[in-house]
């Protein structure tokens, strides 16, 4: 991958959830160690690994979370924290 | 001045107003709930009825009183005694004797509906739904004040990191219900991925609320998964039955729903690991190939590769050089042989050997006719002649034949050396040499020209110019009038035939 396609994949992988995220990391290893892609496709798959890697890494090292208090009063959500 | 007593003076003084009041020996009608055997063969719960709850006791001892295992939700009506529990404050009905009055009202309840709801399907295994793998948005319907909401935050804290929206709610009493309900429409209004319904443990009158039936159907129609945990191990509701997953306690339910962090970090670690051995392995492959080729693309190799190569790109040539010399050399040769076979003098010296020969038939005829006519014209009388004189014509038409036979051969002689010597220049390498080229056109012309001469040497187109040459009686030429004489009986051969003649007479040109 050039510079362009691999900036392009991490925006993806941005926007991907976790699940979709760890699944695709499962896929490509699994293709990975089927052994039919080329170098080059390897190589490919192997960047896009630590990718996902390192998305999946930072959301459960990052471990910020909200805990929010959800209120509805009259068709009107508010959200506060609890 | 009003008496000051102490905490335990006091409690031991309603204890004796008890005893003496009327709460003993009587008989109190009410359902159990929330009972506790203990291991010591007490048995603690309560009793209550729809306004009303107090705690019971049944000591071991009495325990043979009791024909029936008491349960929860068994409406009974009991013997004995209230007592106060001095270091509380507290009161219990001590019970002495029991006797089963039915199964109470609100577990009927409970059975009816989780019946009703059953045959519905709405607990049906294939209406459940597999839980988000990672859920990042989690719903909590529960009380704001309880512990539950605390227990779900502490234990998800070290799980896989999701934000937690609490939608507060009423858990019991009444009313308790529809603000459950509100919770979880809110929720899925909201967006979460998953809602979990929660409660802490209770008496079936506490859980009350999740085991109604609104609470159910929202539960069961809810756009995302809900697990329900509400109570203890040992409670079941209906919410529990509607729900896609049971959990078995609110801590419980942070634990089933969010996959531990640490794990998750370790199942992204192997598959990272995985995927460095496959992409190494794959790696090293290349690499190894890569390796090979470099050896052989290594400058000593490539140079004893050119070595190699040279050697036998020299071989090659010098065994082509040789080759090509022998081949022209021999070619040299024969294109000599060849141009020496054709060379002018050599056909000239055929041709004028030929001519000479000839010549010589000629000279020899001629003198045979001469003789011939000067024989006639000395013996006028001989006879047979014309036999003789057709031999000699007919021996000069074989020789002229033969000359004939024998140009031509030789002329298809020289045509073939030329062509043969042409088609070898040509496959010489396409470089016409203009001069051989000459050189054999002129050989060509030349030729020609011989083979004009030759024909014009050839005695039949002589005779059939109009010349005529005479042969004695025997047939010999006779080349000179001066070797006739008169008399003598010749032959004149013509061109197609001959006539008998005497020779009458003779003359000198000198």
């Amino acid at each position: 991958m050039n510079d362009e396609e691999l900036s392009q994949f991490k925006e993806k992988v941005e926007s991907m959830s976790f699940e979709e995220s760890m699944a695709m990391l499962e896929q490509l290893v699994e293709k990975l160690e089927s052994g039919g892609a080329e170098l080059d496709e390897s190589l490919d798959i192997y960047e896009k690994a630590v990718v996902l890697r390192n998305h999946c890494k930072s959301v459960l090292e990052d471990g910020k979370r909200r805990i929010r208090k959800i209120m509805e009063t009259s068709g009107e959500i508010t959200e506060t924290d609890f | 001045m009003a008496e000051t007593v102490t905490v335990t003076q006091l409690n031991n003084r309603i204890k004796m107003l008890l005893k003496h009041g009327s709460v003993n020996d009587i008989w109190v009608s009410g359902e159990i709930s929330g009972l506790k055997k203990y291991p010591s063969g007490h048995y603690y719960f309560t009793l209550k009825d729809d306004k009303s709850s107090v705690s019971a006791v049944l000591f071991a001892g009495k325990r043979a009183n009791i024909s029936f295992e008491p349960k929860d939700g068994d409406k009974v009506d009991s013997f004995g005694s209230a007592d106060l529990f001095a270091q509380t404050g507290k009161y219990q009905f001590i019970v002495s004797s029991m006797k089963y009055s039915g199964v109470g009202d609100l577990y009927a309840k409970f059975e009816a509906l989780k019946a009703k709801l059953k045959d519905e399907g709405l607990f049906d295994e294939s209406r459940k739904r597999a839980l988000p793998k990672y859920p990042r948005r989690i719903g909590v319907v529960t009380s704001s004040a309880g512990a539950v909401i605390h227990d779900i935050i502490t234990t998800s804290s070290v799980r896989f990191p999701a934000d937690i929206f609490l939608a507060p709610c009423l858990v019991q009493g009444e009313g308790a219900s529809k603000t459950i309900v509100s919770g979880i429409r809110t929720l899925e209004k909201f967006g979460v991925d998953i809602i979990i319904v929660a409660r802490g443990g209770g008496s079936l009158e506490d859980l009350w609320p999740f085991n109604e039936e609104n609470v159910a159907r929202a539960i069961a129609g809810c756009s995302v998964p809900v697990v329900s945990a509400v109570g203890h191990e040992t409670d079941f509701t209906i919410s529990d039955f509607a729900a896609d997953v049971r959990a078995p306690t609110p801590t419980g339910a942070a634990a089933i729903i969010l996959r531990d962090r640490s794990e998750t970090l370790a199942d992204v670690s192997s598959l990272m690991i995985r995927a460095e051995r496959a992409a190494g392995s794959m790696i090293d492959r290349f690499g190894n190939r890569l390796d090979l080729c470099s050896v052989k693309l290594s400058p000593d190799h490539v140079s004893d590769a050119l070595d190699m190569r040279m050697m036998q790109v020299d071989d090659l040539a010098s065994r082509t050089e040789r080759n090509l010399s022998s081949y022209f050399e021999k070619l040299g040769i024969r294109i000599q042989a060849a141009a020496g076979r054709i060379s002018p003098e050599h056909v000239l010296e055929i041709m004028r050997y030929r001519e000479s020969s000839a010549d010589n038939l000629l000279s020899r005829a001629w003198n045979s006719v001469s003789a011939a006519v000067s024989r006639a014209e000395s013996r006028m009388n001989l006879a047979g002649a014309g036999m003789s004189l057709k031999r000699i014509v007919s021996k000069a038409e074989l020789e002229s034949v033969k000359c004939g036979s024998l140009f031509s051969r030789a002329e298809i002689c020289v045509k073939n050396i030329i062509r043969d010597s042409e088609s070898r220049l040509g496959a010489v390498g396409n470089r016409p040499d203009n001069s051989a080229n000459s050189s054999i056109n002129n050989r060509e012309s030349y030729a020609d020209s011989l083979s004009r001469h030759l024909e014009g040497l050839n005695p039949l187109s002589i005779l059939s110019r109009g010349y005529g040459f005479v042969t004695d009686e025997k047939g010999n030429i006779i080349k000179e009038a001066g070797n006739m004489f008169p008399g003598e009986r010749i032959a004149v051969h013509m061109k197609d035939g001959f006539v008998n003649a005497k020779v009458t007479g003779w003359k000198s040109d000198e």
